[in-house]
């Protein structure tokens, strides 16, 4: 009954892919069973005519007799995943005592080749040259937007045509790095489109799950050097580097860039655009476009549809947008969220300017002192970047990092299993599910997707972030073990100390902690392990004092780190401060960090054991975390 | 395509995948839990109930 080719059916807001058997509502999957799947599409199949319920019955189960109440079971159950309600005949039409018609416009879309598009459409590209050395190409693509949103919509469809003989991702996906475009010339006028383009094509091909690409926080360390392809492939651990040059002169941009297979030394691609500066919007599709192509790499419908070009926006939206996202890459987070905020003031409907608005506000509250106010910004941003864009991937993630900070961990998780859905082999979508599992005290199966994200991408939050959960689990080899060697990062310092600290190497565990807090005595966690080297020292009275002031800095801020605040708890108890323990244990919990398998274990809250309050926070945190569990495993 | 909706007590219509957003112009406050829950339901079939946080 199936086609065996695959293709898609199209009846607005759905989409059914034959392939992948799967039905999409505005790019969101839409559970069916495969008996109600394979319902659906034999009426789709048949749309605009009348179907008896005995050709629909043999059509579904070919092979068995079964009661007529199976089919109008079938049919409801695809009533309900449409959202149609009796009565309603939108999609189904019921006639009466004969069968269904299926009734909205469907639109079968029948994959044709590139080339039969390209050929007539888009000059040549340039044909891949084999080596480094060759000269550069003086072939330059002047596409228009029209031609490139054709180009990319039937590429992909063809991709996903090629994809029918061989569905299987490749076994090993390719790494790619995409390192800043360097100005040809001194322009600080146009520095900042160096790295924001380049971060464009990383957001627009974070959605290809046959490419594990490198986060634009690991590139921009690249701006404005000379680039030795080797050593910066080993330093990403990419086998893939895209690099390119622009120079801008008045209104016209020029943009070169080469795909480059680092093992190889073969260029896989190498291209140069020409383009009027209010343009610049398409840059990034073609850029992407040429990637894919130059990669050989297969598309899924639902990937094909991300890729296709942004709609125009206005020019200065779009260029107040690099600029943000090139402040923020410098951590100018106040100008960023100005430059941001003007991009969505003159293009509201700009999904990926909400996301990056919203992530600048994220860190302001962190970073700046931005406190209650920025965090809520931040929200708000996002919201507005998944109400245009329900999955624009960004906003996803940055989203779910501050539902679970803000203690609603029970949204972050379905948000970013969603993105997993769109690109299973995105890093930093498993690192922060990995975050999220721990505050609801999944410890193995948080060990289990920050593994996993590591082992995407070795360097994702290499200096931000440390593996917890394998500490919480008592695991402290395999703790210590994971942290970075060689760095400067007080959080990864102090959590090399947090480590020792658990062994029990009381001096090692007080060099790394003294040694953290000299580079950066501002940073909580810093406090939070000189506080407990003062109390091996004996200066008891010193760590309670530095412990209450971090209590009264944060309740000033009002942001609150939950998982940050239980360290803090831990220093008091350690410290023998057993109330002040109790009251930021609560808080911990309060806001969200109810990781009860740890508590339970966790050595250093063994003097707070046989309180009262104790025991009524460990029925507060085991009640979360077992409906936590209930509801998301 | 077609925009998604939430009722919600803020008023708000919220945007829609053809990049047409509409919203309610006092739209500078975060959503409530349950706005939030709506929606999310809507964009990435949250189950619900969810506990309260």
């Amino acid at each position: 009954m199936s086609n065996k080719n695959g293709c898609l059916y199209e009846f607005d807001p759905f989409v059914l892919d034959t392939v992948q058997h799967l039905l999409l509502r505005n790019s969101t999957p839409v559970p069916l069973t495969p008996k109600t799947y394979d319902t659906l599409l034999f009426l789709l199949e048949n749309h605009g005519r009348l179907l008896s319920k005995v050709e629909l019955m043999q059509a579904v189960w070919p092979d068995s007799f079964v009661d007529e109440s199976n089919l109008t079971q079938q049919i409801s159950m695809i009533r309900r995943a449409l959202g149609e309600s009796a009565g309603d005949d939108r999609y189904i039409v019921t006639v009466t005592g004969r069968g269904y018609r299926f009734a909205a416009s469907v639109t079968h879309v029948t994959p044709v080749t590139p080339e039969e598009v390209l050929n007539d459409a888009v000059e040549p590209i340039p044909t891949p040259v084999q080596s480094i050395a060759a000269p550069p190409t003086s072939r330059i693509l002047k596409p228009t937007l029209a031609v490139l949103v054709a180009a990319i919509f039937v590429l992909g469809a063809s991709i996903y045509n090629k994809q029918n003989s061989k569905l299987r991702p490749p076994e090993k996906p390719r790494t790619l790095a995409i390192l800043p475009f360097q100005s040809l010339r001194e322009d600080p006028k146009n520095d900042f489109l160096g790295f924001s383009l380049a971060d464009a094509v990383i957001t627009k091909l974070g959605y290809v799950h046959s490419l594990i690409i490198r986060p634009s926080s690991a590139i921009s360390v690249y701006k404005h050097q000379v680039i030795d392809i080797p050593k910066v492939a080993a330093e990403l651990h990419v086998d893939t580097l895209l690099t390119g040059n622009f120079i801008r002169d008045g209104d016209d941009l020029r943009i070169t860039s080469q795909l480059i297979d680092v093992k190889t030394q073969n260029i896989l691609w190498r291209g140069a655009f020409d383009l009027k500066y209010e343009k610049l919007l398409t840059l990034q599709d073609s850029v992407a476009l040429q990637i894919i192509k130059g990669l050989e790499l297969s598309l899924s419908p639902l990937e094909s549809e991300k890729l296709k070009p942004d709609r125009p926006i206005d020019p200065r939206a779009y260029e107040y947008y690099l600029r943000g996202v090139d402040l923020y890459a410098n951590n100018d987070f106040p100008l960023a969220v100005q430059m941001l905020r003007k991009s969505t003031e003159l293009e509201p409907g700009y999904a990926p300017a909400w996301a990056g608005l919203g992530r600048a506000h994220s860190a302001n509250a962190s970073f700046e002192f931005g406190g209650r106010d920025g965090y809520q910004n931040a929200q708000v941003a996002f919201e507005k970047a998944l109400s245009l864009q329900p999955t624009e991937m960004e906003a996803q993630i940055y989203m779910a990092n501050l539902l679970t900070d803000m203690g609603k961990v029970e949204r972050a998780v379905p948000l970013l299993r969603q993105a997993l859905q769109i690109n299973p082999n995105h890093a930093e979508v498993h690192w922060e599910l990995g975050y999220a599992y721990r505050f609801a005290g999944m410890l193995k199966e948080s060990a289990a997707e920050c593994e996993m994200a590591r082992q995407l991408d070795p360097g994702v939050k290499f200096n931000s972030s440390a593996l917890n959960s394998h500490l919480y689990l008592g695991d402290y080899d395999t703790f210590l073990n994971s942290l970075p060697r060689n760095t400067d990062a007080a959080l990864i310092i102090f959590y090399r100390g947090f480590g020792e600290y658990h062994k029990k190497n009381w001096d090692r565990a007080a060099k790394e902690f003294n040694l953290a807090y000299e580079l950066r005595p501002t940073l909580l966690q810093a406090r939070v392990g000189k506080a407990l080297s003062e109390v091996m020292a004996k200066r008891n009275g010193k760590a309670l004092e530095m412990l209450h002031d971090m209590e009264s800095k944060i309740e000033d801020r009002g942001v609150r780190d939950a998982e940050a605040s239980y360290k803090i708890a831990q220093a008091y108890a350690v410290a023998g401060d057993k109330k002040s323990a109790l009251r930021v244990l609560r808080q911990s919990i309060e806001n969200g960090f109810f990781s009860y398998p740890y508590f339970v274990t966790d050595p250093l809250m063994d003097t707070l054991r046989g309180e009262p309050e104790y025991l009524r926070l460990m029925t507060l945190a085991q009640q979360r975390h077992d409906t936590f569990k209930k509801l998301l495993f | 395509m077609k925009s998604v909706s939430i009722k919600a007590s803020a008023n708000r219509t919220l945007g829609s995948a053809s990049g047409q957003i509409q919203y309610a112009k006092d739209w500078d406050s975060p959503m409530t839990d349950a706005e939030l829950d709506a929606f999310l339901g809507v964009c990435v079939n949250l189950p619900l109930p969810l506990p309260l946080s």
